[in-house]
């Protein structure tokens, strides 16, 4: 073995097994990076490297659509002015509300502009469940409904779901306990299925999802909601 | 001779090499015969949506770019007043302006604007006259996933009695979650929502994540294809990034199966 100082052969001095070791490691670190280098050519490069063939599509018709020469520009306009208006009437020019139940904001429009905007309180999303396997989901329908009732001095009438939720007894259907005065505020405005638009005396909680469906706002809010609103007036959750 | 010119690994290096070239290399040839599938895919749908509404396509020659743009105006407007017909809400996206909105029977509920687009040139190799037309009716959602719930639904059993009562606490409504998700649409096109610039560092690795999974599933889909002797899928998309606020008022306020509008010129 040539042990010199300018010529010594490394190899020879290690170990066969700690050798073996080595190229195993390394033979298994180059057939994983060729499978990370796949798997990130599959995952990020190949979709836009497939679409560098596309080319822009010409013009072309198919041979069962309607053959027509030339477009009329004039009748065309007026299709366009037409429908516009169309899309544009959907719009009420009576008064309204926007409603967004995800982060439990209001906005009031009047003449097809915003007159006001503000905190409210919607579903809670909370899923009640009995011992006596009934339960109610509180949350907020989402849609368009319209102004089917008005009351000033509401009065909240207890539904089942109160009592259980605060496990107390539930009383008859007509039992007079039911019926809570001042807890709804000075107005209400019903939008159907039970659904209120209502004040509340938990004010702490407006621009949060708490409710049991119906919409809560605060005093002034409320008032003005109540005097904008018409029956009949359209109320857009989202 | 050197650990690292030794023969086996020479060899192993080399065929590694080439076989990732091959197989990146059919791969990619796969996704474009999947691309021009999914063009004919997106026609043969929009062909028969229009002939389900018994609508026709009412041009022959290439118009000049006034009439090319009342015709686009035309459809969307026709779109718009279909979907506006639903109980539901549905979401209308206007490309050249970036702008999603949310309406309800065609009032804007919420209107957001996307700070990035980016649409897939599959659109471009539709045939411009069926593209135009076929925009004129709404497509439907087939599926979603995102990182958020749809429905943030919270169960509570009943107290059996007033001692087991205890008044709800103030809800959480820090934004805390991320908000990224993907809408796809019949017939597979993907419309991708994701929320700009992560306000945490973390938020940013979950985007990531999400989206390496979306692709990680994507091509394993292909690779389960492909072991049955079929082409890839192309899926078209568009890409949106906006706010997070945004996305999440959308994604909650969109109905599972509802409707979508585009507009892409």
């Amino acid at each position: 073995m040539n042990t010199t100082e300018n010529n010594i052969d490394f190899n020879s001095e290690i170990n066969p097994k700690i050798k073996r070791f080595g190229y195993a490691i390394l033979l298994i670190n180059i057939i994983l990076s060729g499978f990370i280098i796949l798997y990130f050519y599959f995952t990020y490069f190949s979709q836009p490297v497939a679409e560098l063939v596309v080319q822009n599509r010409k013009w072309t018709i198919a041979l069962d659509s309607v053959q027509n020469d030339k477009v009329d520009l004039k009748k065309l306009s007026k299709e366009v002015a037409t429908l516009a208006q169309q899309f544009q009437n959907l719009t009420p020019s009576q008064p309204y509300i926007v409603v967004n139940t995800t982060y439990n904001r209001f906005r009031l429009y009047k003449n097809r502009k915003q007159v006001r905007e503000g905190f409210c309180s919607t579903g809670s999303y909370t899923l009640l469940k009995s011992h006596d396997k009934r339960q109610w989901i509180f949350h907020t329908p989402k849609g368009m409904y319209k102004v089917l009732g008005k009351v000033t001095n509401p009065v909240w009438r207890r539904p089942d779901w109160s009592y259980v939720e605060e496990g107390l007894p539930i009383p008859s259907a007509n039992d007079p306990s039911r019926w809570e005065a001042g807890v709804l505020g000075d107005y209400a405005l019903s939008i159907g299925d039970g659904y209120l638009i209502h004040g509340t005396i938990y004010k702490r909680f407006l621009g949060m999802p708490v409710t049991h469906g119906c919409i809560r706002m605060n005093d002034d809010d409320l008032e003005a909601v109540y005097k904008t609103l018409e029956l009949e007036s359209k109320v857009y959750i989202y | 001779m050197s650990l690292f010119m030794r023969k086996p690994i020479k060899i192993t290096l080399y065929t590694t090499a080439i076989l990732v070239v091959i197989v990146a290399v059919t791969y990619t040839i796969l996704k474009v015969v999947a691309f021009q599938k999914a063009i004919n895919n997106v026609e043969q749908y929009m062909t028969n949506e229009l002939d389900k509404r018994k609508k026709t396509i009412e041009w022959v020659a290439e118009p000049d770019s006034n009439i090319k743009s009342l015709l686009i105006q035309k459809a969307y407007y026709q779109a718009l007043l279909t979907a506006s017909k639903s109980d539901s809400i549905f979401l209308a996206i206007n490309i050249p302006d970036s702008s999603i909105s949310l309406m309800i029977k065609g009032v804007v509920a919420h209107r957001a604007k996307a700070e990035q687009v980016k649409v897939s040139p599959l659109f471009s190799a539709i045939n411009p006259p069926l593209l135009i037309q076929g925009l004129s009716v709404p497509f439907t959602i087939s599926k979603h996933t995102s990182t958020i719930p749809k429905v943030p639904l919270m169960v509570k059993i009943a107290p059996r009695d007033t001692s087991e009562y205890t008044p709800d606490v103030i809800p959480d409504t820090t934004d805390l979650d991320p908000v990224n998700f993907i809408l796809e649409l019949k017939p597979n096109i993907l419309l991708y929502f994701y929320e700009s610039n992560p306000s945490q560092s973390s938020d940013g690795f979950n985007q990531f994540k999400f989206d390496l999974r979306e692709r990680t599933w994507t091509v394993v889909q292909d690779f389960k294809r492909i072991s049955k002797l079929k082409t890839p899928v192309y899926k078209p998309y568009i890409r949106f990034r906006l706010n997070k606020k945004d996305a999440k008022v959308i994604y909650r306020a969109v109905p599972e199966h509802g409707q979508v509008i585009l507009r892409l010129e």
